[in-house]
């Protein structure tokens, strides 16, 4: 086929393989057909590429594989799209979120208020005026052992006993 | 709800030409697979920001651009994809085919042997013919998605169809 190619020139030789491969008009394929009959280095090129592109076109496109597909479901739901919506939808999300979660807050509170009956009201009150009432006697007892005991016998006497040296000391008798 | 409907069909839509594709141009099935997951993830993160009719264009561009990252980090890629190729023939050769008396020796070059003949040229030229003759992408379209000019888009194809036919003369010889 080299010298066959030789032959011929390189503008017909692209015309040849255009013509193999269909990609020529019809009136220049027809014009590649005659001189194809006339010259045989033609007619062998022609066929040879002829041939090969018969094959090329008949090459299917290869199968994409399940697996990568299946991965790909694991892949686009990982970074679904809910995830990088518009800053205004994470806006107007959170808000919805967090007012929820007040309302919630608030109305548990609500729920949690006590409600006693009238006798344990009056237990309690009860209860806090006997406490009150301990607390008062135990003040009362320390003010009278303030004033009875503390005062006249560990404060009193101390400074009256001070008080007697200083005027000895200052009248000198 | 939508977008994950329109999603999915994409997905079905493009799926296999994405794989296709990928394989033709990293040469092995898993960088490929991992292509084409990268691609459809992108696809997914992106819905909504393309035009419906130019979906195919940006999706072919993503996955060619992928590729050609992957070609690029990783430095043992010839080694791979010899290894690759040698693993592809096993597989795919019809050896009683090739006993039968009437199988001449071109026809004897299987589909897969064209295939693996595709991926071993150069990544310029192939990236246009997997486009054109596999993917079945216009000429208008491939210079969208490799951003390449029309004429440039054309040369290579004429180019990789002649350097496709010397690589399976091979095969045949």
């Amino acid at each position: 086929m080299q010298s066959n190619k030789n032959k011929i020139d390189e503008e017909t030789l692209d015309r040849i393989i255009s013509a193999a491969y269909k990609d020529a008009g019809l009136i220049e394929r027809l014009k590649i057909y005659f001189l194809a009959k006339k010259n045989a280095g033609v007619k062998s090129i022609y066929n040879e590429y002829r041939t090969n592109a018969d094959r090329v076109k008949k090459i299917p496109p290869e199968e994409c594989p399940d697996s990568v597909i299946e991965s790909l479901k694991i892949k686009t739901m990982k970074e679904n799209k809910f995830f990088i919506l518009k800053p205004a939808y994470v806006f107007i999300i959170s808000l919805i979120v967090i007012s929820t979660f007040i309302a919630v807050l608030l109305y548990q509170n609500k729920e949690k208020k006590p409600t006693y009956s009238r006798a344990e009201i009056e237990l309690a009150e009860k209860q806090v005026k006997e406490s009150l009432a301990i607390v008062n006697r135990i003040f009362k007892r320390t003010e009278s052992l303030i004033q009875e005991e503390v005062l006249p016998k560990r404060v009193g006497k101390p400074i009256h006993k001070s008080l007697s040296i200083i005027n000895e000391v200052l009248i000198g008798g | 709800m939508l977008e994950t409907l329109g999603y999915k069909s994409l997905v079905n839509r493009y799926k296999n030409q994405i794989f296709s594709y990928a394989l033709y141009m990293v040469k092995n099935r898993m960088d490929a697979e991992d292509v084409s997951q990268e691609v459809l993830i992108r696809l997914w993160k992106n819905m909504g920001k393309f035009k419906l009719p130019a979906v195919g264009s940006w999706i072919m561009r993503t996955t060619h651009n992928l590729c050609i990252d992957y070609l690029r980090r990783d430095q043992t890629m010839k080694q791979r994809s010899i290894f690759i190729d040698e693993d592809f023939e096993d597989r795919i050769i019809d050896g009683n085919k090739l006993n039968q008396p009437e199988v001449t020796t071109l026809q004897s070059i299987t589909i897969e042997k064209i295939k693996t003949a595709i991926q071993k040229l150069p990544e310029n030229l192939k990236s246009v013919f997997v486009l054109y003759e596999i993917e079945g992408f216009k000429y208008k379209e491939i210079s969208d998605v490799l951003d390449m000019p029309l004429n440039s888009v054309k040369v290579y194809i004429l180019r990789a169809r002649k350097k496709l036919q010397e690589e399976l003369k091979g095969y045949a010889e």
